[in-house]
């Protein structure tokens, strides 16, 4: 391999770093009006009238919409489309918008909106989970009886049975918070009215431009192909980026088609955080059962989380927390009930990770807590239940198709970390500033699984001069994807990088290959790009076969050339071989579609073979705390991850670093206040997420055991990296205080306290710092 | 609400404005110079993204009025190097993977210039310090500050 | 972000007849890390008018003689950290100034901002408390001075005059024998409010039992003030780690008198050992 497997220079970077690349915020175009939403003051009310006279009669006001002024449907959504674009009789969420404004600037704009008139009847709203599910409350979407928005159950084995069987039996209760994305670039979108027919082209800072479409169509009564959507730079979105924008476009959109302008919608960070969804909070409830000799007899879970106003992602987020709820470990006898609950909170939905940094919180914290129990080294627990080859999982499905690398990267992290030194060194401490290590693992499903249909697809063009395009139907979102799947595109067709250049994505060029999630680009779309060049090699290399005179398997190709392996000196370039297959008439454009192997589910007792593949990962985390204040240091953060194959080792090491910093705030900092339904972390002054001087060294093991199935065997590796980091940091904090904290973050006042105090906080008066 | 006259040195080329006194020097640089590269992440100085160099010293341009610079040099990423004469920093962290979305990439690269300008050997925690106003959420920093360091080798 | 005038005075006098003028409607701007926050959230619809002071050098100094340091209210965060002056005539300000927030903020942040805005975070107040600073405030033709404690009288309150202008900080420097501490506390390294701070000045005698003390915390009262009921622990003993704990139990009393919070069960055992390490800097003894 030439290109593949090499640390090459990203693609994307120059235009980056000369700041010339175009986020959506950069975009300008001639007549543009600026948008802005208003939204509700309450989270839960009904409306009554909107008054928008006094907005549209200012001066360099062109529209001024409502709910009413939707073409199409109001709602919106990927699963259960009960998403309103613009509330139409309720808002459900503080972040709901009621009406739109479109003027000459931003601050005519802002004027129009504060003079918007709006009345609402404010109702009841239900904050909690539990509340919403229990008999009686009032229902937040007719349909949903009991305000479930999902619920999946998992029964393997005779959990009562392995129950009876364990010598020991422990029950644990563990909570994670709702986390904000946090991607610097705060959402955008522009749309154009199209001319001389129907329809709109969408700019913007889109995760999923084929998502977005289809909200759009919806929304705005067009037909798919009236409706173009253009990626533009993306500034970070981690499963951001996704419901958000369509609502986003579409308001840019109706804005657009009403006044035939073109019409920019930026949000400042308090618009953004107030808006945007975020990472669900969970309240699991695990009761474990095993022998004394440590084997994993059973194990009962029971998870709420909140969905808040719409169901979003909710369906599948809980799904992925279904089939892996019990970790890389194999437990004989399981029951899973996981239940996405409607709430009046800020909804939640897809963000790094999907429903698996809350269960290896809770599940790591557990095999911790039974280890001590037990009397044993919580490594040792590990390796006694971890999945090896041909082990089963709790869906039943039977780990023999890959590589089973579990082992592997556990005797990785913990050789290169010394775990096992420094736990004995750790073991006992006294001072003010105690260390602890501690470990923790995951396996993964690559890609979507038995979430639904998963196909990609990418187009491979080369040019008469030897140039080469790539289109794909999945988004660079800043992971990089567009110098993977340039590298492939290169090394498959045998030339340089330099050759290929990456077009953004957009919706009128490619065929929908659904979402740019669950770490599914490199495996999917990587398939994808290598199938379409393989086609364009074929036709080329038959060119080349006349030329060279010589059979195919004769041929070797590489560095912009074919040659004859038996004699180098008759070669052609890369050129040539173009040439001569442009003079034959052939085409040199093709697209690669790749399918998904078959997945299978069970809904009833959620069994199945869930995913096509896994990835496996070990992060070991050292830290310092300060014993007085509670501070928390990490001192060191040691990543394992199998990924199949590095593409690029660079690329894969960033997403380790970057998972490490997101699972690293997620461990320490970040918690979004919401107070009854109103977000009180609006900006980043309140919201902390991590800076530079709060990251450790972090030493990145990139282990390839490639995969069957993946492009080179490339497999995944931008979830896994965040997904670990949390619980093994709360596990080496736990070794420092000789205190278990079951509440995420770890932040000042539990890790002081052993409690959190943030419930309080605004229950009483506010102030001060 | 009053309008001011300014004259500006951006990037070395002067420029005769008038500007709104509530305008952001950071909205001047968007807006009215189309300097896009300067962004906006937060508005209130937490982020970093809007990082310029303001007579000699690195600012955050959203807490900085354009009235307020009369007469001021002003240094942004367009101004550091070409696609052909990239400056040694901004080929540093195309070589050391610093970048992925970008978003916070011309603040980077502004607080390392104003920190080697002052600087020129800075040490690893140097470093971090120099760049601690500038948040990125996809990196975690390290490619960054090895980059840095790099530059600073590259530079000596 | 509010609209509003702008005016940029070229002299002092011009800057305090306009803030005459303008009554209560104006607002002196400097560094802007906190003005321009609060007017982009549009918190201050009473501000029409915004006299921007930042071409004012004369208010841009550090000035040191026999006894005193002087300090223009134009001082950034940044200057003060990095002040020969200041870090050997008042080390625990320039520690604390290099603590605030980023390289940003500090280069734009000003010592007079710090002390107007009045949060009670901020880092700068307690040294400039235990330092014992007054502050000089001018109006056309008219100046005074009051002591910073006495200045700011809560959160974000002050003395200040609709038509007064900071004008000076200033305070007599540590003495070669004074000792310093100043520690504090935030939720991460960088670019965070201190949750809490502290600031102390001893000052020992020849057989090492401490003649003066001055302490004083941050985020700890609703205004700046010295903790005497601390500071009399200390006094005339040579401290050893039983009396340093009292002394910081004393700050954790004075906080709780003040009045309870969610944050207090935290905030009570936490400024314990933040006044006991910055009692140690003090007396330079290791307090890891």
């Amino acid at each position: 391999m030439h290109t593949v497997n090499r640390p090459v220079r990203r693609v994307d970077a120059l235009g980056k770093v000369l700041g010339e690349s175009r986020y959506g915020a950069d975009l300008r175009f001639e007549g543009m009006l600026y948008g802005k939403v208003l939204r509700t003051p309450f989270p839960y009310a009904r409306i009554l009238n909107i008054d928008t006279a006094r907005a549209l009669a200012l001066p360099g006001v062109e529209a001024v919409l409502t709910a009413a002024d939707i073409p199409g449907l109001h709602t919106f959504g990927t699963v259960i489309p009960n998403q309103q674009v613009l509330a139409k009789e309720v808002v459900r969420y503080h972040g709901d918008g009621v009406a739109l404004v479109a003027a000459a600037t931003p601050a005519l704009a802002q004027q129009a909106l504060d003079l918007i008139r709006v009345q609402y009847q404010e109702l009841a709203g239900i904050f909690d989970p539990a509340q919403a599910m229990a008999e009686g409350a009032p229902l937040l979407h007719a349909d949903s009886p009991g305000n479930i928005a999902a619920h999946h159950v998992l029964e393997k084995g005779e959990v009562e049975e392995g129950f009876a069987r364990s010598d020991i039996i422990l029950e644990r209760e563990y909570e994670t918070q709702l986390v904000e994305h946090a991607y610097i670039e705060p959402e955008v979108a522009v749309a154009v009215p199209q001319a001389g027919h129907r329809g709109v082209t969408v700019y913007g800072s889109i995760q999923n431009p084929f998502s977005c479409r289809k909200a759009l169509s919806r929304i705005l009564g067009l037909k798919l192909n009236e409706i173009r959507v253009i990626q533009s730079f993306m500034g970070g979105s981690f499963g951001g980026k996704d419901e958000i924008m369509s609502a986003l476009c579409a308001r840019a959109a109706l804005l657009a088609l009403k006044t035939g302008k073109p019409v920019q919608m930026v949000n400042t960070r308090e618009e953004s955080i107030r808006e945007g969804y975020k990472r669900h909070p969970y309240k699991l409830r695990y009761k474990v059962g095993a022998t004394r000799e440590g084997k994993l007899m059973a194990m009962e879970i029971k998870i709420i989380a909140d969905a808040g106003a719409y169901a979003s992602q909710t369906p599948f987020v809980t799904w992925r927390s279904v089939v892996q709820a019990t970790g890389p470990y194999v437990v004989p006898h399981v029951r899973t009930n996981i239940y996405g609950v409607y709430t009046n909170n800020c909804y939640t939905g897809a963000f790094r990770g999907f429903g698996s940094p809350q269960i290896i919180f809770a599940q790591e914290s557990l095999l911790d807590e039974l280890a001590e129990e037990l009397g044993m080294e919580p490594l040792e627990l590990r390796r006694l239940n971890g999945f090896r080859q041909g082990s089963v999982t709790a869906t039943g499905q039977k780990l023999d198709n890959h590589q089973v690398s579990l082992m592997e990267v556990l005797d990785k992290a913990v050789e290169k970390s010394d775990y096992l030194a420094k736990r004995r060194q750790y073991a006992a401490q006294s001072g003010r500033f105690r260390k602890g290590i501690g470990l923790a693992c995951s396996f993964r499903g690559c890609s979507l699984g038995a979430e639904g249909v998963d196909a990609t697809g990418a187009m491979v063009s080369v040019q008469y001069d030897g140039s080469v395009y790539v289109y794909s139907g999945l988004a660079e979102n800043g992971q990089g994807l567009q110098t993977i799947f340039s590298q492939i595109a290169a090394e498959e067709l045998g030339i340089s990088l330099e050759r290929v250049r990456f077009m953004e994505t957009d919706t009128a060029l490619i065929p929908d290959g659904g979402p740019t999630v669950a770490s599914r680009s490199t495996l999917m779309g990587g398939n994808a790009v290598r199938l379409a060049a393989a086609k364009v090699r074929e036709t080329l290399l038959g060119a080349a076969l006349e030329k060279l005179r010589a059979a195919a398997e004769e041929l070797a190709w590489g560095g912009d050339r074919i040659w004859v392996k038996a004699d180098p000196s008759r070669s052609i370039s890369f050129e040539e071989a173009v040439n001569a297959a442009c003079a034959k008439g052939e085409l040199l454009t093709q697209l690669g579609w790749y399918k998904a192997p078959r997945v299978s589910w069970d809904d009833r007792h959620g069994q199945g073979d869930a995913y096509f593949t896994y990835v496996y990962g070990c992060q070991v985390a050292e830290v310092e705390v300060d014993m007085e204040t509670g501070y928390t240091r990490v001192l060191k953060i040691t990543a394992a991850h199998d990924v199949g194959r590095a593409i690029n080792p660079e690329t894969v090491r960033g997403q380790i670093y970057g998972g490490v910093a997101q699972g690293l705030g997620y461990a320490l900092l970040e918690e979004m206040q919401q107070h009854e339904g109103e977000i009180k972390s609006l900006n980043f002054d309140e919201y902390l997420i991590p800076g530079i001087c709060d990251m450790p060294e972090i030493e990145a093991i990139i282990v390839e055991n490639p995969d069957g199935y993946g492009p080179y065997g490339a497999k995944t590796i931008g979830e896994p990296t965040l997904e670990v980091t949390a619980p093994a940091i709360a596990s080496a904090v736990a070794q420092a205080t000789g205190r278990r904290l079951r509440q995420l973050p770890l932040d000042l006042e539990r890790v002081l306290l052993g409690r959190s105090l943030q419930k309080e906080r605004y229950k009483r008066r506010e102030g001060g710092c | 609400m009053n309008k001011l006259p300014v004259t500006l040195i951006v990037n070395g080329r002067e420029y005769k404005l008038t500007v709104d006194a509530n305008e952001r020097l950071l909205d001047t640089l968007r807006l009215q110079l189309r300097l896009t590269g300067t962004k906006e992440g937060c508005g209130v100085g937490e982020c970093g993204a809007c990082s310029v160099i303001l007579d000699g010293q690195l600012v955050n341009s959203c807490m900085v009025l354009t009235a307020q610079c009369d007469g001021a040099r002003v240094e942004t990423v367009e101004g550091l190097g070409t696609a052909t004469k990239l400056h040694p920093l901004q080929q540093a962290f195309i070589d050391y993977n610093a970048v992925q979305c970008g978003f916070c990439t011309p603040g980077m690269l502004m607080a390392a210039k104003a920190l080697l300008d002052k600087n020129p050997d800075p040490s690893e925690a140097e470093i971090r310090q120099g760049l601690s106003g500038v948040l990125c959420r996809c990196t975690g920093y390290k490619q960054i500050a090895d980059a840095v360091k790099a530059a600073a080798r590259e530079e000596k | 972000m509010l609209g509003f005038d702008l005016y940029r005075p070229r002299t002092l006098q011009e800057a305090l007849k306009l803030l005459a003028e303008f009554k209560g409607s104006a607002r002196v701007l400097a560094g802007g890390t906190d003005l321009l926050i609060s007017l982009r959230a549009r918190e201050r619809e009473d501000v029409k008018n915004i006299i921007d002071i930042t071409s004012l050098r004369v208010l841009d100094f550090i000035q040191e003689d026999d006894s005193r340091l002087r300090l223009g209210p134009l001082t950034a965060h940044a200057q003060i950290a990095d002040s020969p002056h200041i870090r050997q005539g008042a080390g625990l300000l320039a520690a604390a100034a290099a603590a605030i927030g980023s390289p940003q903020i500090r280069n734009r942040g000003t010592i007079g901002g710090n002390v107007v805005n009045a949060a009670v975070c901020a880092d700068t107040v307690p040294p400039l408390v235990a330092l014992g600073a007054s502050v000089k405030l001018e109006r056309m033709e008219e100046c005074r001075w009051l002591p910073l404690e006495e200045f700011i009288t809560g959160p974000n309150r002050t003395r200040l005059e609709a038509d007064e202008m900071l004008t000076e900080i200033a305070f007599a420097k540590l003495t070669a024998t004074a000792g310093w501490g100043f520690t504090r506390l935030a939720r991460r390294e960088a670019m965070a409010i201190a949750r809490m701070n502290v600031a102390v000045v001893l000052e020992r005698d020849s057989r090492g039992r401490v003649v003066t003390a001055r302490i004083a915390p941050g985020a700890v009262l609703a205004s700046p003030a010295r903790i005497p009921q601390a500071e009399n622990i200390l006094l005339g003993q040579c401290p050893d780690e039983a009396l340093i704990h009292q002394a910081g139990q004393a700050v954790a009393t004075a906080m709780t008198a003040s009045g309870s919070r969610w944050s207090t069960p935290y905030k009570e055992p936490a400024i314990i050992a933040l006044t006991e390490r910055a009692i140690k800097q003090a007396l330079e003894v290791e307090w890891r």
